[in-house]
């Protein structure tokens, strides 16, 4: 027998504006859960195993796979390749997207325009990008060495030179990627009080001491995510060297990313408690990155 | 109802509420309608080859995986077709064509699922990485089933397909050695007879320095770094050195043939720039088309393309070494996963002895350019006038397998010889790169099972 009380107590559980909430978040979390806790734990799992990938006798061993990820050369060298992209393509990233966003932060139809055109290559497919580049950048039949070579430059190889490989690669990354944090300091930077730089220029600072000691401080927000995706987003780069080179001249653009995708997915004999170790070495490397950065820009911002 | 904000406020909830429902619903649906399994079919008739009783119902549906994505698939499809007809109401075989490279990333996960295909077609060297884990069915009764007779096939093209244990896990679709592909037009602009392909290796060099010339995108000779046939195991154990020790699988790249063998290849390469630094199969295979190179050591399905593109060639055998002469024997074989019905593999059965005919044989040979497997379709006259397939299949003595029965054949030859040919080729110091090497060859062999 329901008395009042208690109907009247499932009554407002059910009203709680909390329950639909949850409800509405629901689809998400479900995504979320299944495409990324899921395996994130899957993958934790596995990088304790032996297991190949058609998912038959999985052996129990420990931290063995760990053990041989630390003597493998090829695993450091992934590792420098991706340190190396990283540390030139992040603070380049960010300096060239500064400069556009304080370009074109000013409202004008032109401006506007091309902000637009910035951020276009970053909606592409990088797959596509990539295609398109090695073809440009091809030794033989591309635009660019052609041109180049006409101007007096020796023939340079690009994609297929070991040492121009690499930075080739940060150069395609750039290109596509500079629109998406530029649009973000543009919004950052339009929320900036003009007052600021009125007062600025009343005590007569010129550009680059407007934006050095106005703009990037005010930015710090903008500035930290864009460093943190940026970063991210770099230490796990595969598509644009699956499409060009595969890990290119002599591994010379072999990513972590696309070391665990050769050792499990590539071919026999699909080590698949390998290749998880080395994402679980990753994803320490990425958190690690993050939290630092995080801590830092908490910092800067609230020392404003 | 009086329709005020309180009565709007709970239509607008209901119509939420009813929203997320629908969605939920359809994320369901989504996620859990892609598995379904193909359903083994009711026992049917097993088609034309076992004398079960032709009991009426569906026919016996096989789901075949494929990477004859080319011209050639066209014709795979036509046959395919053929049998599909004579067979109607019985078995019914469904193409799924795809890219090699997606077939061998589906291919692991369907059979660990159990939604594997009933027939798939891959390469040999793919063939040790399903056996040794038990992902095929032996094939060795197929020739008591159809009433074949084993002696048909050329022993090599059998061997290519048998593991270790002696079982026979796949039959052959195709088989080719690689073979040297020549631009007579290229050779007679240079002076040369074009009738005449180097017999040797170091006449093969000496033609390649005369045909080179990078102002005009020309080249002498393809050596790809990557995604290509191992034409230099040609050259290593033409003259003399060997790569893997099989009987004890150890490394023996560390000789002083293959030091003289990589010298050479070093000199044609980086000194005498006979081909495009650093070119993949890929690139090379478009050099060739264009009718920009020499001479390609490759598979016969650049035939097509190159009759195609109207390039003058002519096919020979690889030239010898200063000891031998080694061709590399490959092809495709028909496999059936583990965990096909009996109806199902009787019916596969008869696709493949339908695919294993004389005439259908005949007419992929001579429209492909590969050679035949078939006795009776080698010492056929059609197939003797054509003097690239009766070059291509007269391989004799020096077509055998290389790296047979070993799980890690391909990770083998893609990481760990074509880097050793492209560090020699980029300049580094062939002892070292040999040492090196041989060292990653053992701990790779250490790990067979």
């Amino acid at each position: 027998m329901m008395t009042n009380q208690t109907r009247k107590r499932m009554l407002q559980m059910l009203s709680k504006p909390e329950r639909a909430a949850y409800l509405f978040i629901s689809p998400a979390l479900i995504i979320l859960l299944v495409f990324t806790v899921v395996p994130l734990l899957a993958t934790l799992a596995i990088s304790t195993l032996r297991l190949d990938i058609f998912l038959k006798g999985a052996t129990f061993v420990g931290l063995e796979q760990f053990e041989k990820l630390l003597s493998d050369d090829r695993f450091w060298n992934a590792l420098k390749n991706t340190v190396y992209f990283t540390a030139v393509e992040v603070p380049l990233q960010i300096v060239l997207s500064l400069l556009a966003a304080v370009y074109v932060a000013k409202n004008t139809r032109f401006r506007k325009l091309l902000r637009s055109a910035y951020f276009l290559p970053y909606i592409c497919s990088f797959t596509a990008i990539g295609i398109v580049w090695s073809f440009l950048l091809d030794p033989q039949t591309g635009l660019y060495p052609h041109y180049l070579h006409e101007l007096g430059l020796p023939q340079l190889e690009f994609l297929r030179d070991p040492d121009l490989a690499m930075p080739s690669i940060v150069l395609m990354s750039l290109w596509r990627n500079f629109g998406y944090t530029t649009i973000i300091l543009v919004a950052g930077l339009q929320s900036i009080p003009d007052s600021y730089y009125e007062a600025a220029e009343l005590d007569g600072a010129g550009k680059v001491k407007k934006l050095l000691h106005i703009s990037v401080p005010m930015l710090m927000p903008a500035l930290g995510f864009s460093f943190v995706i940026t970063t991210i987003q770099a230490l796990q780069v595969f598509d644009p060297i699956f499409v060009t080179t595969q890990g290119g001249p002599l591994n010379r653009t072999e990513t972590v990313v696309l070391y665990i995708y050769n050792t499990g997915f590539k071919s026999a004999p699909f080590d698949l408690g390998y290749a998880s170790a080395v994402s679980v070495v990753l994803l320490v490397l990425v958190m690690a990155a993050t939290l630092t950065m995080n801590a830092y820009f908490n910092r800067k911002e609230s020392s404003l | 109802m009086t329709f005020n904000a309180r009565t709007r406020h709970s239509v607008i909830r209901a119509g939420a509420m009813l929203l997320v429902a629908a969605l939920l619903a359809l994320l369901a649906v989504a996620c859990g309608g892609n598995n379904q399994p193909p359903e083994p079919s009711s026992p049917a008739a097993g088609g034309a080859v076992n004398t079960g009783t032709a009991a009426s119902g569906k026919p016996v549906e096989l789901s075949f995986w494929n990477g004859f994505t080319g011209p050639d698939g066209e014709l795979l499809k036509q046959i395919v077709d053929e049998f599909n007809q004579q067979n109607a109401g019985k078995i019914e075989v469904n193409m799924d064509v795809m890219m090699w490279d997606l077939l061998f990333q589906k291919l692991p996960p369907a059979i660990a699922t159990k939604t594997a295909p009933q027939l798939v077609a891959f390469s040999n060297a793919a063939g040790p990485g399903y056996m040794s884990n038990g992902s095929l069915e032996p094939l060795d009764d197929y020739f008591a089933a159809t009433g074949s007779d084993p002696s048909d096939f050329t022993d090599a093209s059998l061997e290519l397909f048998r593991y270790n244990d002696g079982k026979q896990y796949m039959l052959p679709l195709q088989t080719n050695g690689i073979y040297l592909f020549w631009n007579k037009k290229l050779f007679r602009e240079a002076g040369l007879d074009p009738e005449k392909p180097p017999a040797t290796l170091e006449e093969m060099a000496d033609i390649a320095v005369k045909l080179t010339k990078p102002k005009q995108n020309q080249y002498g000779l393809a050596l790809p770094v990557k995604s290509a046939p191992t034409y230099f195991v040609s050259f290593m154990k033409g003259n003399g050195g060997e790569v893997v020790d099989m009987a004890n699988l150890k490394s023996a790249l560390d000789s002083p043939e293959n030091l003289a063998t990589l010298q050479w290849l070093q000199d044609l390469g980086r000194n005498k720039k006979v081909s495009p630094q650093g070119a993949t199969g890929a690139a090379l295979d478009k050099l060739m088309l264009g009718g920009q190179l020499g001479m390609y050591i490759t598979g016969p399905w650049l035939t097509g393309g190159l009759k195609a593109n109207n390039v003058e060639f002519g096919v020979a055998q690889i030239p010898s070494g200063s000891k031998t002469r080694f061709v590399e024997l490959g092809g495709i074989g028909f496999a059936v996963p583990a965990g096909t019905t009996a109806e199902q593999k009787q019916a596969a059965y008869a696709f493949i002895k339908f695919w294993n005919s004389p005439d259908n044989m005949k007419r992929w040979s001579l429209a492909n350019g590969f050679p035949p497997h078939l006795k009776a379709v080698i010492s056929d006259p059609d197939v003797k006038a054509d003097a690239n397939v009766a070059t291509m299949a007269d391989m004799g003595d020096a077509a055998q397998t290389f790296l047979p029965g070993l799980v890690n054949a391909e990770r083998i030859n893609r990481d760990v010889l074509f880097p050793m040919v492209e560090a020699v080729l980029s300049g580094v110091d062939p002892a070292g790169v040999l040492k090196k090497t041989s060292a990653q060859l053992d701990e790779i062999l250490k790990t067979e099972p």
